[in-house]
């Protein structure tokens, strides 16, 4: 039996930036089951990152939230909240967004964790891998004693202690419970002598070593929802099928639901269940990693997929997307499917932004495209140059070296002929 | 090294469409023969006065290649393996410690004058962070043109020409000339450092990494413009890449690098069909591929991480992680034992066991004992069978005595494999490979054979 354990309804997610409001991500849902592996895939720029932290609450300045909802089950939290906050409870469900801070951060490491890309910079250099974790610990221990009260954490820790902590090292903030218990969870994540390993500091771990004892720090919690935010992405590839393999494990193990953020489709095919394909800060399409992988619809997935050379085969030659990420600044957007500009099937009904479309394959197979309901039907499609502008050629547009380089050949139908003969003189 | 023609003929021929002329069976473009680069720690004179012995940091310890002219070798293996600094070794952009590249001929290290200039004109590169290498205070049609400016190519109108049309060709416009490089995104960056290495003409290239700092999608263009340059201007290309989808998409021949050491190298068909090395296998399997079939795939990945470049292990450097490493001739173990073993001893060895815990030096010998169950239920996962458990037994009671040196010594006589005693050479041929494994029993032209795993060595 399955059930959503958090739900994102048209999440918008805006940043101010002295060059204007760039629309991060926009009215973005999101369904979540509990146990299963949901994968958010996309190039730099298409909003990934900045949803997960949404859901976590980690949006500083100049970065807002300004529309949406994140409904989370959780029933103790119902109970907790039904008093404060009796607006945002439904049912099993509390918006997220309609609780106080303080409420939100003690969900942090409890209910939601995060593990991050770049385990070198997570952690700090100053004091040991084992106290970092025990301090994990001790806040959730503290945090469960007292459960909606952040005071409780820093009340064992006063301004007293911090001056004391500073002329006596033995003053520290954890206690020997704790420190057992992040013994354990460094054994967990299969650090060998975590005794020993324990007591070090992170520059004398490596980086594998690390993202271990990362994730370590994100189960200290028995957090329901990992989220794993290009967990593998700064990691050599023997040490990447180590760490998916640890995740893989601890999933099937503990039934939690993680959130797992990447660039790579190997990694997504590796590990997750639904995949959600992030553009220009919109899924634009969703379903299970077959709907995705094999029966995929919109332009953009086809493209992504056609851009990855094939380990298994000398392929042929790549079939990339031209153009580049689109800009995500307000006043540079229209109002239409936002890959127009480089979908080589653009119509003029891609010029009125689509809804999502159920699609063939499972029932949770969507798709942000007009293709899902309509041929392609060349009669309407956009003239190559419909879009303009100077960044267009940037696209593979003198990929036969045979032709004349001045003639722009449009992003509409870019030439896919592989070159077979070595063809053009040197300038 | 002696190199065969057959390797060059095949090797250039494994990928299609690239022309198999007549010049690939004369010399190689580019020879790198034992090259050695080793980078020295604490050796400053500060260092030297507090009486410090200086480390070195062997990045590339001996590695011999030829690059043909008109393929492109690959140089593929995980981060601190070396390549790129046998890339930029080799280009002379960093000094040899010992060895030799030649570049048509000639020692590129012995070139001086108007002989390195013209080499420098010969051979480019082309670096990963298309962010840090391009001067943020140049336009594009400067940085572009830098290279002519240096070499003193043509005349003032003949540059400003053929920076257009240099722009053109890698798929900018060239009314971006005055255009910063903060302007462009990551992939037009990229084509702009293409564009420069290529404005004088080179005959070689060096691409460190050319694709990682983008996106898939982006990459693919790159990818896709590389391919044509090389067939339009007869190009030579050494890959460096972590990525081995990349190294399969454009290379022809692919070396294998691993701590600082070539372990394989051979025709990209056979590399990626037939691996011979278990670290080149290891590294095929560890790629999660982007089919749905990928879930159920049977992976085996390897444990471990790579060991310092400062004391890298005696033999084989990648026995420390090797899943079918040899053991001696006499001894009847299964290989998970064997590793179990082995990895004990590597620790016995570095000193990396905690006996604190345990309790102060001399034990009389009811504690002895105590001390050993305990010692081995830390250190062994799983049971040992008989013989060999009474053999670490032996070697951990000589640590109850904190004696290193004996213990170390009581599992080296027993358990002491080929592959830590000498390292393995890397052979000559279409497809050799630096492991143990493939090594000749005798005289027998074995290379190809797969030796057997306990065989003799």
């Amino acid at each position: 039996m399955t059930e959503d354990v958090l739900r994102v309804n048209d999440l918008s997610t805006r940043f101010f930036t002295t060059e204007g409001q760039v629309n991060a991500v926009s009215n973005l849902d999101l369904r979540i089951e509990r146990g299963e592996i949901f994968g958010i895939v996309g190039e730099s720029g298409s909003g990934k990152s900045v949803t997960a932290r949404s859901v976590m609450n980690l949006i500083e300045s100049p970065g807002e939230i300004t529309s949406g909802e994140i409904w989370y089950r959780n029933r103790d939290l119902v109970e907790d909240v039904e008093g404060d906050y009796p607006d945002a409870v439904d049912g099993e469900f509390v918006d997220l967004l309609a609780l106080s801070d303080d409420v939100r951060r003690s969900l942090r490491g409890t209910s939601f964790s995060m593990i991050f890309q770049d385990p070198e910079s997570s952690f700090n250099p100053t004091l040991t891998v084992g106290e970092q974790l025990a301090e994990a610990v001790e806040v959730q221990r503290r945090a469960s004693a007292n459960p909606r009260s952040t005071r409780a954490r820093t009340r064992e820790y006063s301004l007293g202690n911090y001056l004391l902590s500073t002329v006596l090292p033995s003053q520290r903030y954890v206690s020997e419970a704790s420190h057992e218990r992040a013994i354990e969870l460094l054994e967990l994540v299969g650090i060998p002598d975590p005794v020993e390993r324990a007591d070090e500091y992170p520059h004398e771990y490596s980086g594998g070593m690390l993202q271990r004892a990362m994730i370590a720090q994100a189960l200290a919690g028995e957090p329901d929802l990992l989220i794993a935010d290009e967990p593998t992405t700064a990691l050599d590839v023997t040490i990447q099928a180590q760490i998916l393999d640890l995740l893989d494990e601890l999933q099937a193990e503990t039934g939690m639901t993680i959130l797992l953020i990447t660039h790579n489709l190997g990694v997504i095919a590796r590990m997750c269940d639904q995949v959600g394909v992030m553009y220009a800060g919109e899924i634009v399409e969703r379903g299970t990693l077959e709907d995705v992988f094999d029966g995929h619809v919109h332009p953009y997935t086809e493209g992504l997929l056609g851009s990855v050379p094939d380990l298994e085969r000398a392929g042929g030659r790549l079939q990339p997307i031209p153009g580049n990420v689109p800009s995500l600044l307000d006043h540079e957007m229209d109002d239409r499917c936002q890959f127009a500009d480089r979908c080589p099937k653009a119509m003029e009904d891609c010029l009125e932004h689509p809804p999502e479309f159920d699609a063939p394959g499972s029932d949770h197979h969507e798709v942000r495209c007009v293709l899902t309901e309509t041929e392609y039907d060349e009669s309407r499609a956009l003239p190559a140059d419909y879009f303009g502008g100077k960044e267009r050629p940037t696209a593979d547009a003198y990929a036969d070296p045979g032709t004349d380089i001045d003639e722009s050949t449009g992003p509409g139908n870019p030439p896919r002929q592989p070159v077979d003969e070595p063809g053009g003189d040197r300038p | 090294m002696s190199t065969d023609d057959a390797s060059t003929a095949d090797g250039t021929g494994a990928n299609g469409g690239k022309t198999t002329d007549e010049r690939s069976v004369d010399e190689p473009l580019v020879r790198v023969d034992d090259l050695h680069k080793y980078f020295w720690e604490n050796d400053s004179v500060f260092d030297r006065l507090l009486g410090g012995e200086p480390v070195a940091v062997r990045a590339v310890d001996g590695v011999s290649f030829d690059v043909h002219r008109g393929e492109t070798l690959g140089l593929v293996g995980e981060s601190g393996c070396g390549k790129s600094t046998t890339g930029e070794t080799l280009l002379r952009l960093q000094e040899a410690t010992d060895g030799r590249v030649e570049f048509e001929g000639r020692d590129v290290y012995d070139l001086g004058g108007d002989e390195l200039n013209e080499f420098r004109r010969e051979a480019q590169v082309v670096f990963q962070d298309p962010f840090s290498s391009l001067d943020p205070r140049m336009t594009v049609g400067e940085i572009v043109r830098q290279p002519l400016d240096v070499h003193d190519v043509d005349t003032d109108a003949e540059r400003r020409k053929r920076v257009r049309d240099l722009l053109e060709r890698v798929g900018l416009s060239a009314d971006q000339l005055d255009r910063y490089p903060h302007e462009f995104s990551g992939g037009q960056r990229q084509r702009i450092g293409i564009a420069r290495a290529l404005a004088l003409e080179p005959e070689f290239l060096v691409l460190d990494e050319p694709t990682s700092a983008l996106d898939v999608s982006v990459q693919a263009q790159v990818l896709n413009l590389l391919e044509d340059l090389q067939t339009e201007f007869d190009l030579t290309y050494l890959l460096i890449s972590h990525d081995l989808s990349v190294i399969r998409h454009i290379c022809d021949r692919v070396a294998v690098m691993y701590l600082g050491e070539i372990v394989e190298i051979g025709p990209v068909e056979t590399i990626f069909e037939e691996p011979k090395h278990p670290y080149t296998e290891a590294l095929l399997e560890s790629v999660p591929r982007a089919t749905t079939a990928e879930r159920d795939r049977d992976r085996e990945t390897i444990s471990g991480d790579v060991p310092s470049p400062r004391d890298p292990p005696s033999g084989c450097r990648f026995r420390t992680r090797c899943p079918m490493v040899i053991p001696p001739d006499d001894l009847a173990i299964d290989q998970d034992e064997y590793r179990a073993i082995v990895n004990l001893r590597e620790r016995i060895e570095r000193r990396d066991v905690s006996l604190e815990s345990l309790g102060e030096d001399d034990f009389d010998a009811g504690e002895t004992r105590a001390f050993v169950t305990e010692l081995k239920g830390r250190l062994l996962e799983s049971d040992l069978s008989g013989r060999h458990e009474a053999v670490v037994d032996e070697a951990l009671a000589h640590l109850a005595s904190a004696d290193w040196d004996a213990a170390a010594e009581r599992l080296a006589s027993t358990y002491e494999s080929v592959c830590e005693r000498r390292n393995p050479e890397l052979g000559d041929g279409h497809h050799p490979v630096a492991c143990h494994l493939y090594d000749d029993p005798e005289s027998t032209s074995g290379t190809d054979e797969r030796g057997d795993q306990a065989g003799p060595n």
